[in-house]
């Protein structure tokens, strides 16, 4: 249906049709035009003026070529004629009547909603303390296991982490057009080239690395537990980009209950490696639980519609263009995860060298502490999904009422947008990471507090507090930029990130003091919410452009 | 590792739900100047349906395949493929576990690492030996089949990286395994003369260590010939023999008769090449049972043997001839008599505490009836580098917990440097 930039113009280039009148003569044209305009409203059903014609057109992929195939000038003058004609096609919609909402009872709404991103997560993190078994922890794996368990986690979560980022950019892309061909289509190849291309990292690591070091069996558990733990994080990415946070609560609820009554049952007398193995089992069963939660949940959610009388015809793109696309995405889910998981594993080779020798051994006092800092994202996750939801809502008004011409005040209004939720949430993360591990230190049994009290413990608490209380700070400017279909920043400032948590953590605990590892991961945030930061500020700085030149 | 996922970073999410129907969503980089087919997705003859209403879809496939279209399609299947292979290659080509890391558990899951002697991946023991491979020694990996090492007359003792077997029983009359956390070596046929059959280290000790060694009583003599004798033979020896030719050691022994009388000798010998001179400095009747020894000796005057804790014989006005470093040897002498000995570890002991860190300040840990309070979050048990290990179970008491922690049974040499990890 879209013109074919080569073929030959309907009517002579020398002449320009100047009205609709003269169009009718050409009645091919003519014809195109009422189908292009009614395209138009499909893609935005209430054009307000001439410009927002202009990007449906432009976004149909007409360029000055092709408009001059139709016969006009510019795609401006092909605007004009077609938006003549929308009128004719205008399905009044209906009034969407906004809920009034407080600001503050929205902000709780939002937060809310921004906290069920960590459901799964808190969760297991209580179960964990409670069953002693969870998605992919036991607190009874002996230092060997839990040190296959940190390293499968770390592949795991950067694999799936890369994946579940292009999924949640393209899916969703796909989804809010509500082209549900499209959605299943990329879930559905999105998922087989990440299990591959997981399965080979994997499959990489074990053969070149592990088994060499480790030895076979302990190679096992790290097989098993890898596999498990990418299928776990995975399934539930479906249910993130549907956004259904009951389903993925409910889901991660029964997993952690199979979880635990596979664990009971398999390994009530099978102590060290066979109780690893099966634990590792109990974890991929439970993963099943939500595996079938998302399928039912893209069932119906994308249920294309078998029995219905109206057919589409869809052709999909390219999917090695899709890849491309998506590829910076995917490299800051990496990156992020690395940034993150870095520092406790370069701590780990640090703790080996001092026990004698040249491997990973799981720090586990050293991880007691930064575990416990982590816990702070429960607190801080919600206010950047609220902050983010708060700029969604603001930014289309403010754009609609502030023309072309009128850009510094649009300029001026995201900038103060910027930085008044940049630092609010700043000052929020920073007060959050100055009092609630001492909240955490007094209210916790003092058995999950151990490793806190060792030596160097409480500082390495604190520093890691602070460390991670900068990651929502660049999370959220990460927001603002990928809203702006600006992925270059967000994945320069996460691999800046991680680097500079890798090497700052290894020179400082190369020296024997392993609690100086949390340093690393504070410099490693501060560097990613410093690019992210600048980068978007730059771009809210230009924000109408950004926004326009995102479509 | 962290038993917390950090959420995966919502940031990806453009803030999409927010925006009201209009121009759509931000659509990745590059979709403006994207080729049509990449925007195109529903056909436009629909528009008269609103966009809730679900279709029937036919797909219209990319036509051609072209190179680029072919090797994408296959990436899953040749990415699987190759993981597999890689899998069952490793699978089928590696043997054994490696623990390089030692635990002791505890109760309320607290745990003590420690670095444990290097064991070879795949069954194979090559290379050097490091001083850490000769500390804390306790045979708990059983051993392969010995082979051949190219250039040498001695045999690698898989996997136990930096050992070697050798000795004038020869390759067929002498036997060298460990089993059931006991290495024995053996003489299998009875010969009319002396030969012996040794387990040794590739790599040297330096003289200001002290060598360790702990073995089961050992067995009576099967023959009933007067001539008949067994002996467990634990020496030390110049680690430069090889270049020098000098055969020079300090022993050890406790030999058996076969009427059952056991002696126990400290001695030293000189040679070169072979047929080397022995000197008894000492000799007692011995009584059966397991025994431990530890020497000191700096290779020219000083020689110290300490047997089962107590100082057996010591002179500082020797000759002894042999240049450091060290190598010990684990043996076993035998004439006109089958014979075996088994030795249950051995250690090169360099340092003189036993030393548990990671623990809060103000814990307490007890051992062999000795306490000592922690500081700068270590506890440290003071002891001499030849006094014997201590296999019993250390008990950690915490501030603010009256419950203390209890390890399961295990040996404590001197020397030995413990991590440790608290339970949840």
């Amino acid at each position: 249906m879209f013109p074919e930039t080569d073929s030959p113009p309907a009517v002579p280039r020398t002449r320009v049709a100047g009205s609709l009148e003269e169009l009718r003569l050409h009645s091919t044209v003519y014809d195109d035009l009422h189908v292009e305009a009614r395209r138009v409203l499909d893609r935005n059903p209430e054009p307000r003026n001439l410009r927002d014609v202009a990007v449906a057109l432009e976004s149909m992929g007409y360029t000055t070529s092709a408009a001059r195939a139709r016969g006009f000038e510019t795609v401006f003058d092909l605007a004009t004629a077609v938006y003549d004609l929308t009128y004719l096609y205008y399905v009044p919609q209906p009034a969407g009547v906004a809920e009034e909402r407080g600001t503050w009872r929205q902000f709780a709404v939002d937060y809310l909603a921004g906290s069920w991103y960590g459901v799964p997560w808190i969760m297991s993190v209580v179960v964990l303390f409670i069953g002693r078994v969870a998605l992919w922890s036991s607190l009874d794996a002996t230092p060997q296991v839990a040190a296959m368990v940190s390293l499968a986690f770390l592949l795991a979560a950067v694999m799936a982490g890369g994946c579940s980022q292009m999924l949640g950019r393209k899916g969703t892309f796909y989804l809010l057009q509500q082209n549900f061909a499209l959605v299943r289509w990329t879930v559905s190849r999105f998922l087989v080239y990440s299990v591959a291309a997981a399965a080979l990292a994997i499959a990489l690591v074990y053969a070149f690395y592990i088994v060499p070091q480790y030895g076979l069996h302990l190679g096992e558990i790290f097989l098993e537990f890898a596999a498990a733990i990418f299928i776990f994080l995975l399934s539930a990415a479906p249910l993130y980009m549907l956004r259904r946070f009951y389903t993925l609560a409910l889901a991660t609820g029964l997993a952690l209950m199979v979880t635990l009554a596979a664990a009971h049952l398999f390994s009530g007398s099978s102590p060290g490696f066979r109780h690893a193995q099966l634990l590792g089992l109990a974890v991929g069963s439970g993963a099943m639980v939500v595996i079938a939660a998302s399928y039912f949940a893209m069932r119906s959610d994308i249920d294309l519609g078998g029995s219905s009388d109206t057919l589409a015809i869809v052709k999909p793109p390219e999917l090695r263009v899709v890849l491309w696309h998506s590829a910076p995405y995917a490299n800051y889910g990496m990156a992020y995860f690395v940034m993150v998981l870095v520092g406790p594993i370069i701590t780990g080779f640090a703790y080996g060298h001092s026990l004698g020798v040249d491997q990973y051994v799981y720090p586990s006092t050293y991880e007691g502490s930064v575990d416990l800092a982590l816990l702070e994202l429960v607190v801080l996750l919600g206010l950047v999904y609220a902050s983010i939801e708060r700029f969604g809502r603001r930014l289309r008004p403010l754009l609609e009422s502030q023309t072309l011409d009128c850009w510094r005040q649009a300029r001026t209004a995201l900038r103060r947008e910027w930085a008044l939720s940049v630092s609010v949430l700043a000052v929020v993360s920073g007060l959050v990471a100055w009092i609630l591990p001492g909240i955490m230190l007094r209210l916790l049994p003092a058995t999950l507090t151990a490793s806190v009290r060792t030596p160097g413990g409480l500082t390495a608490l604190e520093v890691a507090s602070f460390g991670f209380a900068i990651v929502p700070v660049g999370m959220l400017c990460s927001q603002y930029l990928f809203f702006l279909s600006k992925p270059r920043a967000p994945v320069l400032g996460a691999v800046a990130g991680a680097v500079t948590s890798a090497l700052i953590t290894a020179v400082l605990v190369s020296g024997g003091d392993l609690t100086l590892g949390a340093w690393g991961l504070l410099a490693g945030s501060t560097v990613y919410a410093l690019i992210t930061g600048l980068a978007s500020y730059r771009a809210l700085s230009s924000g109408e452009e950004s926004f326009y030149g995102s479509f | 590792m962290a038993p917390s996922e950090p959420p995966i970073p919502d940031a990806a999410r453009p803030a999409e739900p927010t925006l009201p129907p209009g121009p759509g969503l931000p659509s990745g980089p590059g979709a403006a100047t994207a080729p049509p087919g990449l925007v195109e997705s529903w056909d436009p003859t629909d528009d008269e349906q609103t966009s809730e209403v679900r279709h029937r879809v036919q797909w219209d496939w990319h036509g051609r395949q072209s190179w680029g279209r072919r090797l994408v399609a296959a990436f899953p299947v040749v990415a699987a493929a190759l993981a597999l292979g890689l899998i069952v290659h490793s699978t089928a080509s590696a043997q054994g576990a490696i623990d390089q890391v030692q635990s002791v558990v505890g109760t309320g899951g607290a745990t003590l690492l420690t670095a444990a002697p290097r064991l070879a991946p795949g069954g194979d023991s090559p290379g050097i030996g490091q001083l850490t491979d000769y500390q804390g020694v306790t045979f708990s990996e059983p051993s392969g089949p010995s082979r051949t090492i190219q250039g040498s007359t001695s045999l690698a003792f898989p996997p136990y990286v930096g050992w070697e077997v050798n000795g004038s029983a020869g390759a067929a009359n002498g036997v060298a395994v460990a089993r059931g956390g006991r290495l024995h070596v053996g003489i299998r046929r009875a010969t009319p003369d002396f030969r012996g059959w040794f387990v040794t280290t590739t790599g040297t000790t330096p003289a200001s260590c002290a060598f360790q060694f702990s073995a089961a009583s050992p067995p009576s003599v099967a023959a009933t010939s007067p001539q008949s004798i067994g002996e467990l033979v634990m020496a030390v020896q110049t680690g430069a023999t090889a270049t020098t030719g000098d055969i020079n050691y300090v022993v050890v022994a406790e030999n058996v008769a076969s009427d059952g009388q056991r002696n126990l000798i400290a001695g030293y010998s000189l040679g070169h090449i072979s047929h080397a001179t022995e000197h008894i400095l000492k000799r007692v009747p011995w009584a059966p049972g397991p025994i431990r020894v530890a020497i000191q000796t700096n290779g020219s005057n000083r020689l110290s043997v300490w047997v089962n804790g107590g100082l057996f014989y010591e002179a500082d006005d020797l000759a002894l001839g042999i240049t450091p470093p060290l190598q010990p040897y684990l043996e076993v002498q035998a004439r006109q008599t089958p014979y075996s000995v088994g030795y249950d570890g051995y250690s090169s002991v360099c340092q003189r505490d036993v030393v548990v860190t990671g623990l809060p300040d103000g814990s307490s840990a007890s051992l062999g009836g000795r306490r000592t309070v922690a500081r700068d979050g270590s506890a440290v048990f003071s002891d001499a580098t030849t006094a014997p290990p201590v296999t019993g179970s250390l008990t950690v008491t915490l501030p603010g917990n009256p419950r203390p922690v209890r390890f399961a049974r295990h040996t404590y040499w001197p020397g030995a440097r413990y991590s440790f990890v608290p339970g949840p």
